[in-house]
């Protein structure tokens, strides 16, 4: 199953895995859940995280549901609270 | 300790200056900087009278943190009835002005009448002067910080001034300090110049003392600690408020061509790593840097140039001379700025995105209400409501580049249809008919987060003081994580408490997603006699609250007030993640004037006031 994740307000804080894009697109096997996927990237759960699955946002309290599935895009924002 | 009890009292109209004791009972209750200075407003100045008139006054007021080692210990705030609104303002920056005032000795400014010709202040620790400012009216920003140095002989003088924009009265007109950070919202700058004031010019050479050096110096190093490691400390260093874009506009939550949108299809234009691109002219990127207000090992603020070869920095300016001056690095795009000039007006232009934005630094504009009045003059516009007549040929269409630019140079001078975008969005649209195009909440204009999606800052916006505002509540983080408006009273009234006493302290409000108000409170414990902790934190911002609700009841305001621009309460989102939503707070209005301690008409209860002590 392909997915693919999207990172916004990230800057230069990107993991590794990245390669300096805002974008990664993964296989994996079975559907998996948000918190799974963020550990498999390497990007470390904050208060300022919030997941996208579409449009929607995914509530963290629904970070261990296995909804991730094919040709999902996860988006990441990194929702720092500035001005 | 840490205050420096003593206030400086200045009427214009008398050309009287005399210092006096702080009512240190007063600092007790309500600490320095927003909460202490509007305790002298609300105690001398009528909450009815004529924002522009002699009897208003202007006070520049410190915290017991400013111009001390506390991480962005350099903040100071204007406190005055608004010239925008009619309702309480306090509007706080940072750069230097505000710890040298503190260093000069004094804990507040307090600025009363008009002075019959122009003038300006020059402040020496104790020796105080009213000078004439007849050759300085007239000058912008740029010009009057340079003249005043050379004048004065004292190149560490720091200085606070108006630009053109006050001194015509535009109404969201700011006083910059520093060249380019600024008193920005509510029209300060305005009040300022309705008092003939260009400047006040201050050198300090005192020390601040502190109650428990020890104890403080323990407080400083363990706040410091936790910052400097801290990821959204280097985030904020490396790419500033603006990284914000992306987000609010991934989240739909941008406020776009006067909120008819919200999401802009221009962002990449504009972003944070845009300003990072180097440009094709001369291999350069707009962002040059970033740099630190007094005490701050952020360094959030920006500095950038215009692309030299642009038409906006070569050939003649209308005012006279040339446009070489907008060559040179000015203080450069933080989000809020670069939404209102960038999607709100739908331009997707970064040089005219900053160009404007080294206007408003140049004459004294707030940024937000400059580039939402100029949004709501492009609507009217479109809708026909102003016409060419009106604008001098001026084709004021969304996404028109030079139409920002031209209606920016014009509001800053009053000119032409810039003297009706001066008055703000809310009288611009009023005067043309369609009152419900303008987005204001009590006459102040929207900042960059949009309240269909963002339901809690919907809330924040509605029962702001100094009307519309993103800085008096921090409802964001759970807002983005929660598109619903469960909970977000109780988070409104919680964190717009916990704003006061951070607002009032000395320090930046950015501190608070670095480290724990917490930590605020044991310098806040260390440095001021008595014992401060997170709970009396709560207590005097919630006093402030209160206070600040008091003056606008008697200036007028209601419940009706309280409430939000008609678009984005009928008019549902186009996307994003509250794609179809519309902002509706009756449900957590009532909730929120339940939690505060005020009837249903939002008058705080007799039980309240007496709790709190007002």
């Amino acid at each position: 199953m392909a997915i693919e994740i999207r990172l916004v307000g990230f800057g230069e804080d990107r993991p590794a895995r990245f390669n300096g894009k805002n974008r990664l697109r993964i296989e994996i096997e079975t559907p998996t859940s948000v918190r799974t996927l963020l550990q498999l990237v390497g990007i470390e759960e904050a208060p300022d995280l919030i997941a996208m699955d579409s449009r929607t946002v995914i509530p963290t309290a629904r970070w261990d549901e296995s909804r991730i599935s094919d040709e999902t895009t996860l988006t990441l924002l990194s929702a720092i609270e500035g001005d | 300790m840490a205050w420096q009890n003593k206030v400086l009292r200045v009427n214009l109209t008398s050309g009287v200056c005399s210092s006096e004791a702080l009512n240190r009972d007063w600092a007790q209750a309500y600490l320095g900087q927003r909460g202490l200075g509007s305790k002298y407003l609300a105690e001398e100045v009528d909450p009815r009278v004529d924002p522009l008139s002699p009897e208003n006054k202007l006070i520049i007021a410190t915290g017991p943190l400013t111009a001390t080692t506390a991480p962005t210990g350099g903040r100071s705030s204007a406190v005055t009835k608004g010239a925008l609104t009619g309702a309480i303002a306090a509007s706080n920056t940072g750069g230097m002005f505000g710890a040298e005032l503190k260093m000069a000795g004094y804990d507040l400014l307090i600025i009363e009448g008009r002075a019959e010709h122009p003038v300006y202040l020059w402040i020496r620790d104790d020796k105080v002067q009213i000078r004439p400012a007849d050759k300085l009216w007239g000058r912008s920003v740029w010009e009057t910080e340079p003249w005043l140095r050379r004048e004065l002989q004292e190149p560490q003088a720091k200085i606070a001034s108006i630009g053109r924009a006050g001194e015509v009265g535009v109404k969201f007109a700011c006083i910059v300090n520093d060249m380019d950070r600024a008193f920005g919202r509510s029209g300060v700058g305005a009040v300022m110049g309705s008092k003939h004031l260009k400047a006040i010019a201050v050198r300090g050479t005192r020390g601040v003392v502190v109650d428990d050096p020890r104890a403080f110096r323990a407080a400083v190093a363990s706040t410091m600690a936790v910052l400097q490691p801290s990821p959204v400390r280097r985030r904020f260093t490396s790419r500033g408020t603006h990284n914000m874009m992306d987000v609010t506009n991934q989240f739909g939550s941008l406020p776009t061509r006067n909120c008819r949108d919200v999401q802009f299809e221009g962002v990449e234009s504009i972003n944070a790593d845009a300003v990072r691109v180097p440009r094709r002219s001369d291999g350069k990127p707009s962002l040059q840097g970033n740099k630190a207000c007094f005490a701050c090992p952020i360094g959030c603020g920006r500095v950038a140039t215009i692309d030299p070869t642009s038409s906006l920095v070569n050939g003649e300016d209308p005012q006279g001379g040339d446009r070489g001056r907008y060559k040179l690095p000015s203080g450069g795009l933080e989000y809020e700025t670069a939404f209102a000039f960038g999607p709100m007006c739908g331009v997707d232009d970064l040089d005219a995105i900053n160009y404007v934005n080294f206007l408003c630094n140049e004459q004294g504009m707030d940024p937000i209400s400059l580039g939402v009045s100029i949004a709501a003059a492009m609507e009217l516009f479109e809708e026909g409501a102003i016409t060419l007549a009106e604008t001098g040929g001026l084709d004021l269409r969304f996404g028109n580049a030079g139409a920002l630019t031209r209606a920016a140079e014009l509001s800053a001078f009053g000119e032409g249809i810039g003297a009706d975008i001066g008055l703000g969005a809310a009288r611009l649209c009023a005067k043309y008919g369609r009152p419900e195009l303008s987005m204001t909440v009590k006459g102040q204009e929207f900042p960059g987060y949009d309240p269909r999606a963002l339901k809690g800052m919907g809330l924040a916006y509605a029962t702001s003081n100094r009307g519309c505002c993103h800085m008096r509540a921090r409802p964001l983080l759970h807002d983005f994580a929660n598109v619903t408006t469960e909970g977000k009273a109780e988070l409104v009234k919680t964190t717009q408490d916990l704003a006061g006493a951070i607002d009032s302290s000395g320090i930046c409000m950015f501190t608070n997603v670095m480290f724990s108000p917490q930590h605020l409170a044991q310098m806040l414990d260390a440095a001021c006699e008595g014992h401060w902790d997170l709970e009396r934190m709560h207590e005097v911002g919630e006093r402030i609250w209160n206070l600040e609700r008091q003056f606008n009841l008697a200036a007028g305001f209601t419940r009706a007030d309280d409430c939000l621009p008609v678009r984005t309460t009928t008019e549902p989102a186009v996307g994003g993640a509250a794609d179809g939503e519309v902002a509706d707070i009756t449900q957590m209005l009532t909730e929120y004037y339940s939690l505060r301690g005020w009837d249903q008409d939002g008058v705080p209860l007799a039980a309240t006031l007496q709790r709190l002590g007002l």
